[in-house]
């Protein structure tokens, strides 16, 4: 490792000196490059944005056509100079235009995963390993506690119930950018093709899916819909918005939430839904530890959840690794 | 996916009667025997696995499992078995598994043969071939801290079958009990190609009849032209049945709990089914709940055991008289029937007696009754004197309790709670004053609907003083602490515990904002209510 560091952390996140950017700032910054399209990774108000042409779509759709000064659009792969850095973003597997972003300079190499997973999903690009020296990692999932089942096999429960209550609504809650585009195409790959109906805000974000050339068949708006249309229907949106949509004018829906967290017997049942589904769009345990393995840095720093157990996974292979170290400008307030 | 245990964790999630029962019936339906019956006894608690202590369960992950990754995962799940089920480095899927995971068949022939000493290497055996959601309904059923009987409450496993077969409930209520996994017999009636199974018992458990509490029907006319009033004794409701050369005891779910009271079996010297209280009563008067605890849960029981707890039981209603159904007649003409059969039947040792009718004047009379209950009984039941027996909680008996009393108390140490509230400090053990300094005066859970849950966990969590274990101290001094208001039925000796009593029916209501400390209550105005 060199003596500079690629990487360092101010009070708006990750920074990168010798390429005066920020990764994801959770403040106002006048470069910064954005792995998704999240609300926790994207923000409106930077001077200059560089992403995928997925993500800069994504947050025009949620922000409006002047979320920043100035945009520029970078392919998976392609390299871009930035001052003494060069950068490339490679898929992360999370959403539509989800990146990792690859930091070189002087055969150095960091990678900030952004939040990633590495098994398939019919709504993202397959995730790509490359190896480096440093790993700034995610860490929503950080325990081993939390080893997601196949998404398949999750589905097939939500199929079952449909036939198990052909006269209910299901109501599934899903973040409408990335859950809900996947649930639908799950479904598709299940050979369900009834129309699904969908919360506007899930729409929206479709609808730059299908520019990027996704198909998701037969969708419908849940504020058009009308009663008799939901028996036995799937409909699919934000959690909290789904039961007020469809307030009184159906039999008692079925409600179902899809997340990672379900894994969690005591969160299930305190999401009071009755069908939790177990399906994420964060690396689970074995995929984390796996991911830390192969790209095999030198240094490893955990961020965005449960630090200390992947902290200590990697120190036992010989890493040093440790949570975010603080900002360095954090003692001025 | 495996469909038995697919099966047991829906159920444990619906609060949803109807959904339930379509699942349950939907997985009779499509299941082959004997595999459906083995998984219906495991649902109802049929099975009674020998306990596997949490210290032995931690053992056989401990083995497995980095301690470091271990303690992390325990510390954020705040459960033990659902730790273990999801730590365990086994299969991911059903699909995965090497043989597939153990079936309900497979499971019941497992527990039965096992010992309380094989039962960590059987259990480590099935663990290895589940996946998480057959691991966690495998520790739901042997271990852990939220080890339970039935894994769905007997009830709606009845309803589930009366309704795939048919039939009535009450029809399927009182066969159950007489019958014994896989059930092929029942099956074999319920889809119409044999006729009904015979039961097992000669004296088999009829369901009973209990009482609502009289917030259900406020407006009731409390009477004496329709109503009877009781003592609500404060033992454990029972069933006695003599019948055809048996005689059983059983609790109100219907387990058959003759075994740890063979005294109370010769008590009786005619046929009959009877509804009473059991208590232990020694020299006339009613022991403390504590001596209950001793008799209850033994497989046998020593003559001195018997001689020092004597049990006996308040007989408040009879369902046969010999071979005759009394259900259907009035309560006047039942009680009549009992009064008559206790005369002829009851022996003279004072071990089966009459729980007595109160005279009452008015409603304003028995509230008066019902506010200073003697010793033993824990408020009124109020029959209607025209009230057919009819199984379940009927509006037709009320029962009205001694109103709650409340006390302030500071909190001293919390754990989290259980199933739902795994994630929360739940498990509160709160302390009174006694010369200056706070004395525990027991875990008290918190109610389901306090509204301070969260507030509570979040006082604990930024409050913990010292650790033991899965338990926080939380700073608990004269001007700087949480003072809870509890709410309690009543209070008994309890000479092990540090403060010489406990609460009976205690939890916590919620934060008494504003309260010091020092301004909570003190043993002694605690011990002024000791009853017994």
């Amino acid at each position: 490792m060199p003596a500079e560091p690629l990487l360092t952390v101010t009070r708006a996140g990750l920074y990168v000196p010798d390429g005066d950017f920020h990764i994801d700032p959770t403040r106002i910054v006048p470069r910064a490059v954005i792995t998704h399209g999240h609300a926790d990774h994207a923000r409106a108000g930077h001077g200059a944005v560089l992403a995928t042409a997925e993500t800069l779509a994504i947050m025009e759709a949620r922000m409006g056509p002047r979320f920043a000064a100035s945009r520029q659009a970078l392919r998976y792969g392609e390299r871009a100079a930035l001052g003494g850095v060069s950068l490339r973003l490679l898929s992360a597997g999370h959403v539509l235009g989800s990146a990792q972003a690859v930091i070189e300079k002087g055969g150095v190499r960091a990678i900030v995963t952004g939040d990633f997973k590495r098994r398939a999903d019919p709504a993202a690009a397959p995730f790509e390993l490359v190896e480096a020296d440093h790993l700034v990692t995610e860490a929503t999932f950080g325990l081993p506690v939390f080893r997601h089942p196949p998404a398949e096999g999750e589905v097939a429960k939500l199929l079952q119930s449909l036939r198990l209550f052909p006269a209910r609504p299901h109501l599934v809650g899903a973040y409408s950018l990335g859950k809900a585009q996947r649930l639908i195409l799950l479904l598709r790959a299940a050979g369900y093709d009834l129309p699904i109906y969908c919360h506007d805000a899930v729409l929206k974000i479709v609808d730059v899916y299908r520019r990027f050339g996704y198909d998701f068949g037969s969708l419908r708006s849940l504020a058009g819909a009308t009663p008799e249309a939901f028996a036995g229907a799937v409909a699919i949106g934000p959690p909290e918005r789904l039961a007020p949509a469809l307030d009184g004018r159906t039999a008692p829906p079925v409600t179902v939430f899809a997340s990672g967290w379900l894994g969690l017997r005591a969160r299930a049942r305190r999401s009071n839904v009755m069908l939790p589904l177990v399906i994420s769009d964060h690396a689970d345990w074995d995929e984390l530890t796996r991911t830390i393995d192969e790209v095999a840095p030198a240094r490893l720093w955990v961020m965005h959840g449960a630090e200390a157990a992947l902290v200590h996974h990697a120190r036992l292979r010989g890493i040093e690794a440790g949570p975010l170290p603080p900002a360095i400008d954090a003692a001025v307030p | 996916m495996n469909a038995f245990a697919e099966l047991a964790e829906r159920l444990a999630d619906g609060p949803e009667r109807e959904a339930t029962i379509r699942r349950l019936r939907d997985y009779l339906a499509t299941t082959p025997d004997p595999e459906r019956g083995f998984a219906l006894a495991l649902l109802a608690g049929a099975v009674r696995p020998p306990a596997l202590a949490p210290a032995r369960l931690r053992d056989l992950l401990t083995a497995r499992v980095d301690p470091v990754l271990l303690g992390l995962s325990e510390d954020y799940v705040g459960d033990l078995a659902e730790t273990v089920a999801l730590l365990w480095p086994g299969p991911s899927t059903a699909e995965a598994a090497t043989g597939g995971p153990p079936g309900p068949a497979e499971i019941v022939a497992g527990l039965a043969e096992c010992g309380a000493g094989d039962l960590p290497e059987l259990l480590a055996g099935w663990l290895d071939r589940a996946d998480p959601v057959t691991r966690r309904v495998l520790l739901r059923l042997a271990g852990g801290r939220t080890r339970r009987r039935a894994l769905v409450p007997a009830r709606l496993v009845r309803a589930a079958l009366a309704r795939f077969g048919g039939v009535s409930e009450t029809r399927i209520e009182e066969l159950w009990h007489g019958l014994s996994p896989p059930y092929a017999g029942l099956f074999a009636w319920l889809e119409g190609e044999a006729g009904p199974p015979r039961s097992n018992f000669a004296a088999p458990y009829r369901p009973v009849m209990e009482p609502l509490p009289l917030e259900a029907a406020p407006s009731a006319a409390l009477d004496p032209a329709l109503f009877a009033a009781e003592w609500q004794w404060d033992g454990l409701g029972v069933q006695l049945v003599v019948h055809g050369g048996d005689a059983r005891l059983y609790d109100r779910a219907g387990d058959d709990i003759s075994a740890a009271f063979p005294d109370l079996l010769a008590a009786a010297d005619g046929a009959g089914t009877l509804d009473g209280e059991l208590t232990i009563r020694t020299d006339g008067v009613i022991g403390p709940r504590d001596a209950l605890r001793r008799r209850l849960g033994r497989k046998t029981v020593t003559a001195r055991t018997v001689a020092e707890l004597p049990a006996t039981i308040r007989a408040y209603d009879l369902l046969f008289d010999g071979d005759e159904d009394l259900r259907p007649l009035p309560f006047r003409d039942r009680r009549a029937r009992l009064e008559d059969w206790l005369a002829r039947h009851g022996g003279a040792d004072g071990r089966l007696t009459l729980s007595p009718l109160l005279a009452f004047a008015d409603r304003g009379a028995l509230d008066r009754l019902r506010q200073a209950p003697p010793a033993g009984t824990r408020g009124l039941v109020c029959k209607r004197l025209d009230s057919t027996y009819e199984p379940g909680h009927s509006p037709a008996w009320l029962c009205w309790r001694r109103a709650r009393r409340r006390i302030d108390a500071v909190l001293m140490y919390a754990r989290r709670g259980q199933g739902a509230l795994s994630t929360v400090h739940a498990d509160l053990t709160v302390g009174v004053w006694r010369d200056g300094a706070l004395v525990p005066i027991g875990a008290v859970p918190v109610a389901p609907d306090a509204a301070d849950l969260d507030a509570i966990d979040g006082f604990v969590r930024e409050n913990v003083i010292a650790r033991f274990g899965p338990v926080r101290e939380v700073v608990h001094e004269g001007d700087r602490g949480l003072v809870l208001e509890l709410a309690f039925d009543g209070v008994e000796r309890a000479a092990r515990r540090r403060a010489g009593l406990q609460l009976r029916g205690a939890s916590v209501v919620g934060i008494r904002p504003g309260r010091r400390p020092d301004e909570a209550a003190r043993l002694a105005a605690l011990e002024d209510l000791l009853t017994s």
